[in-house]
């Protein structure tokens, strides 16, 4: 069977399990490279240009992590998934920077289309359209389709991306955390949800008693509402998201927010400064932390524990 | 009213550049303060300080310790602390402590800088120096080396100064530079140093501060609020009055001290080792575990030979050793 190799990083924590089960719909063996550990983000980072983003020097650790072990590997090329606003370009560069760092492997690129999560017929790499008949092709997408709205009808109930997958990929339902207190959190689903580079950030709020919640429970619908009071539309999907969530999170009756954003990301310089405006608005406790290769747990985990600190005086305070 | 005789709480700040100990009352007062110098060597700093008080106060019933700073988690298990509190927390019930009213920390200590923003007797918002340690005493203490100055004498040679010139203090290579060249310009040696101060002082405000909202009364604490010179650039930047506590230098460790007896009036007895550990032979391995592809780098600690702590790993099978150590 034909091993295709899928990177656990950028946007798999959106798209990684619905891509498995178009795979193996079609009678193809998806591989998903192991969570992000040293040696492959080393790998890398020396693999990366220097302007990269911890982010992208993480997707091609995996890729470095999966050659060996699969026969193609599967590079998506997401520019625009919604109208009117874009990805990351560092995403449309994925499948030439993996090229860099390949070599030769052979890849194969998945395109994003507008307005379409997961892309038509048309979206998929050369090499499937032609080896499978369209009506093997059809009813792969119809049963991704029906994973895709599963799997985030499940991230909306609370469950991390990697808990979702299992229960997704045949695992029995794990109830959702039932925690009084909670917390938000926010930042690119890749900082969130690779707990390598976070230092595992969400078990940590989770261990203080925290139920965390992040953008991918609320649905886009909800988050477009939020944009409205913006006064011009942001570009980047993303950043959109993080305002969004931002916004939805106050209404909540979070204690205080998180928000984990990427060393040298662009979009993210601008958007932290428009969340740390809105917060002061809104009195909400807001920490924002820079997520870099240096993994510096000493001062990482000084400030979330201060931050929990303030969140529980305050608390204790108001109770009084 | 409580005495003494009633027991003691014990604060320690390991910090990267000084260890600190305070003894308090059980009503809260410090009753002695050691400020030493870490020397890149926390346990043995620490067992300095132990053996310094130990003649004084180990006939006294210690209530509870607590541990802070950079080096909280080492020490905290070699002493058995009761409270592990980052320096932020600390510090700011610290300054609590000693001003109830007020609304704006600055914190400048060896190697970090924060920021404490205060409202009705909580921290609401608190920024820490990044990886750069610019903007702190490490960079004083370079300085004087290089002008040959002794730190103590800094601050009132920068007061002297009639005309401090401006040095570029974003970074500490080229705030050397500029120096340098300020000093072959002719400048003398009082407005050199009085502009290094507010070279600092501008940096701490443009990154540490930066977006916050500086309220009085203001606190200046940490090791370097000993050096006049920086309260009175800060003061001048601001316009506004900044206020040095009497235990500017030990506020982590009386913060923490504070907060071991939060816990203690809650809890039973404390965990403390005792005085002695001055005395004991501690020993620290390092390794990087190569049982999985995550490479922790993992800390094991030894008392008199036996191991009584772990940590470091992220699966968690190192701390069980501390779980062994006191079950």
């Amino acid at each position: 069977m034909i091993k295709i190799g899928i990177p656990r990083a950028l946007l798999y924590y959106w798209y990684g399990p619905i891509w498995q089960v178009f795979l193996t719909e079609l009678g193809l063996s998806p591989l998903v490279s192991a969570p992000t550990g040293k040696k492959l983000l080393n790998a890398g980072v020396k693999a990366a240009v220097d302007e990269a983003c911890l982010p992208v020097k993480v997707f091609l650790g995996h890729t470095l992590a999966l050659k060996s072990k699969c026969d193609v590997l599967l590079i998506p090329r997401l520019v625009s998934i919604n109208r009117k606003d874009y990805i990351c370009p560092k995403f449309m560069g994925l499948p030439e920077m993996t090229k860099q760092a390949v070599g030769d492997h052979p890849i194969m690129v998945w395109k994003s289309e507008k307005n379409c999560a997961l892309g038509s017929a048309k979206a998929l790499p050369e090499a499937l359209r032609q080896g499978f008949s369209y009506g093997q092709i059809r009813k792969g997408l119809r049963k991704a389709e029906q994973a895709f709205r599963a799997y985030y009808h499940l991230l909306q109930q609370g469950l991390l991306p990697v808990e979702a997958e299992k229960v997704l990929l045949g695992g029995a339902l794990l109830s959702p955390e039932k925690s009084q207190r909670a917390i938000g959190l926010i930042g690119h689903p890749y900082c969130l949800y690779d707990s390598f580079i976070n230092l595992d950030t969400i078990g940590l709020l989770r261990r203080y008693g925290f139920k965390v919640l992040a953008p991918e429970f609320f649905t886009p619908q909800q988050i477009e509402v939020e944009l409205g009071v913006l006064a011009k539309p942001l570009f980047w999907t993303l950043s959109q998201r993080i305002f969004g969530t931002f916004r939805l999170l106050c209404k909540q009756k979070v204690e205080g927010v998180i928000y984990l954003s990427a060393f040298a990301c662009g979009p993210e310089a601008l958007i932290g400064e428009l969340i740390k405006k809105e917060a002061k608005v809104l009195g909400l406790p807001l920490l924002q932390l820079d997520l870099d290769e240096h993994s510096g747990e000493a001062g990482f985990v000084t400030r979330i524990e201060a931050f929990i600190d303030l969140l529980n005086r305050k608390r204790r305070l108001s109770c009084v | 009213m409580r005495t003494i005789e009633d027991g003691v709480f014990l604060g320690v700040d390991v910090g990267s550049v000084s260890t600190n100990l305070v003894v308090m009352g059980a009503e809260g007062r410090i009753l002695h303060q050691i400020y030493l110098r870490t020397e890149g060597n926390p346990i043995a700093s620490v067992q300095k300080a132990f053996r310094e008080v130990a003649p004084d106060f180990d006939e006294l019933k210690v209530l509870g310790v607590g541990v802070t700073g950079s080096g909280r988690q080492l020490i905290g298990a070699i002493l058995g602390a009761d409270v592990i509190k980052n320096e932020i927390t600390a510090h700011g019930v610290a300054a609590l402590r000693a001003e109830p009213q007020v609304r704006t920390v600055l914190e400048i200590g060896g190697q970090d800088s924060k920021i404490i923003l205060i409202n009705h007797g909580v921290a609401v918002d608190f920024g820490m120096n990044t990886v750069c340690a610019a903007g702190t005493g490490s960079f004083l203490d370079q300085q004087a080396h290089r002008l040959n100055l002794s730190i103590a004498e800094f601050g009132d040679i920068a007061l002297r100064a009639k005309n401090p010139v401006r040095i570029a203090g974003r970074c500490s290579v080229f705030a050397e530079s500029d120096m340098i060249h300020k000093q072959q310009m002719g400048h003398s040696l009082e407005d050199i140093v009085a502009g290094l101060c507010e070279a600092l002082v501008r940096n701490y405000l443009n990154n540490v501060g930066k977006g916050k909202e500086i309220i009085p009364p203001i606190l200046f604490q940490g090791g370097v609020a000993a050096n006049a010179g920086i309260k009175k650039a800060f003061e001048k930047e601001l316009g506004l009055e900044v206020v040095v506590p009497e235990y500017y230098a030990t506020m982590g460790a009386w913060g923490v001290a504070l907060l071991a007896q939060e816990e203690k009036a809650e809890y039973g007895n404390s965990g403390f080792r005792g005085f002695q550990l001055g005395e004991e032979k501690i020993g620290v391995d390092s390794f990087e575990c190569v049982d999985c592809p995550n490479r922790c780098e993992v800390i094991t600690v030894r008392i008199n030979e036996r191991p009584v702590s772990g940590w470091g790993g992220r699966c968690g099978k190192w701390q069980r050793i501390n779980a062994e150590a006191t079950g």
